[in-house]
C-alpha cells in the first residue's frame, strides 16, 4: 500500500544502490516487490524532483544517493506515517 | 521473455530512453523474468508516455496497452476439449438424416444423460448446458450421408465417453424409430412385418469418438475482431485523454 517513491527513499536511506539492489531491499525489508517499470518510475520521478541523484560509474547499473532535500522529504513522510500508525493503534485498542 | 521485456522498453519516450534505458535494460538482465513485469513495465511505459505528453504515442500507448489487456483476459477464458465421431446415416424414408439425429436430442435423452454421468453438478439447467456442448456439421463421405457428432467439455476423457454415449443412442434411437414403425405399418395393412433392413434409415458409425489431446483454439476471427476493437477504442480513449490534457493547460515535462 505503501508509494513506491517513498520505498525507494527507504531504501536508499541506508546506503547508495542501483536499480536491482534497491528492488531486492525493498523486497527483504517491506515484504513488497517492485515491478521495473514501477521502480523506474519512481526513480524518474525522486530525480526530477531532486530526492535523489545518480552517481557516476563506468558500469552499466547506476547507484543512486539520497540527496539531503530527499532525506528531508522521508524523515516528514516518516514522521507523518508514524503519527498515522500511533493514532491508527490507539484507536484500534479503544474500539 | 526476457527478449519481449526488453522490446517493451520500447514503448517507453525517446528522451526518457535516451536516460534511463541502459539501467534499465541492466536491471532486466539481472532479475529473473516474470509475466507481470511485462504488464508492470507496459504501465509503466504508458505513465511516461503521458507524463512526457507525446501526442502521437499516448494513444498508440493506450491502444497497446488495450490490447495487451484483452490478449490476457483471453487467454483466461477457459478452451474446452471436443470429441468428434463420424456416423453414416443411409436413409430411404423422407427422414432428413439431421432430423434424425436432432430428434435423438430430447430433452428427456439428454437428461438420461445427465444423470447417468453426474454431469455439470451445480448448475441450474445442465440439460441446457450439455444441449450446447452437442454440435453437428454434415459431412459427405462415399456417396452417403455422414454426420460428424461433436461433444466439447473441459475434461477430454469425458467428451469422447460423452460422444460415445451419444452415438450409441443415436442408432439405438433409430433401430427403436424403425421397430416402432415396422410394427406400425404391419398393424395397418394387416401383413407380416417386413425384416428391418428393408425399411427406413441405416445409421453406422464411421469413425469411433476421438480423444481430444488439444483445447479448442479460440475462434481467429471473433478473436482478432475483439482485439482490433479493443486497440481502436483504447487508441480513441487515449487521443481524449491527450486532449484533455492539453486543454486543461498541463505542461509536459522533457
Amino acid at each position: 500500500m505503501l508509494e513506491p517513491s517513498l520505498l525507494v527513499l527507504a531504501s536508499l536511506a541506508k546506503s547508495d544502490r542501483h536499480g536491482y539492489a534497491i528492488m531486492q531491499d525493498v523486497e527483504e525489508f517491506a515484504g513488497v516487490r517492485l515491478g521495473p517499470g514501477t521502480l523506474y518510475g519512481a526513480i524518474t520521478r525522486l530525480e526530477e524532483r531532486g530526492w535523489i541523484k545518480p552517481l557516476a560509474t563506468d558500469d552499466r547499473r547506476v547507484p543512486y544517493r539520497l540527496t539531503a532535500e530527499g532525506r528531508k522529504h522521508l524523515e516528514e513522510e516518516m514522521a507523518l506515517l508514524g503519527r498515522i500508525a500511533k493514532a491508527g493503534l490507539r484507536r484500534l485498542k479503544r474500539a | 521473455m526476457k527478449k519481449l521485456l526488453h522490446v517493451l522498453i520500447r514503448f517507453y519516450p525517446r528522451s526518457w530512453r535516451d536516460r534511463y534505458e541502459a539501467e534499465l535494460s541492466a536491471l532486466l538482465d539481472q532479475s529473473p523474468p516474470q509475466p507481470a513485469h511485462a504488464f508492470d513495465l507496459l504501465k509503466g511505459a504508458l505513465t511516461m508516455q503521458i507524463r512526457r505528453g507525446n501526442i502521437a504515442l499516448t494513444p498508440l500507448a493506450f491502444g497497446l496497452a488495450g490490447a495487451a489487456l484483452t490478449v490476457a483476459a483471453l487467454s483466461l477464458i477457459p478452451r474446452p476439449f471436443e470429441s468428434r465421431a463420424v456416423v453414416s446415416v443411409r436413409t430411404t424414408g423422407n427422414l432428413a438424416a439431421d432430423t434424425l439425429i436432432q430428434s435423438t436430442l430430447t430433452s428427456a435423452e439428454l437428461r438420461r444423460m445427465v444423470d447417468e454421468f453426474h454431469l455439470y453438478p451445480g448448475n441450474s439447467d445442465p440439460v441446457e448446458k450439455l444441449r450446447d456442448s452437442i454440435s453437428t456439421a454434415p459431412l459427405y463421405r462415399g456417396g452417403a450421408n455422414a454426420f460428424e457428432l461433436k461433444v466439447r467439455d473441459s475434461d477430454p476423457v469425458l467428451a469422447r465417453t460423452l460422444t460415445r454415449d451419444l452415438v450409441a443412442r443415436v442408432i439405438d434411437g433409430n433401430i427403436r424409430r424403425r421397430m416402432a414403425e415396422i410394427e406400425e405399418e404391419a398393424r395397418r395393412t394387416g401383413q407380416p412385418p417386413a425384416p428391418l433392413e428393408r425399411k427406413g434409415q441405416t445409421v453406422e458409425l464411421m469413425s469411433p469418438a476421438t480423444l481430444p489431446t488439444m483445447p479448442l483454439g479460440p475462434n481467429r476471427a471473433v478473436s482478432l475482431g475483439i482485439l482490433a476493437a479493443s486497440f481502436a477504442e483504447s487508441l480513441q480513449l487515449g487521443l481524449i485523454f491527450v486532449l484533455l490534457r492539453r486543454k486543461a493547460g498541463y505542461t509536459p515535462q522533457q
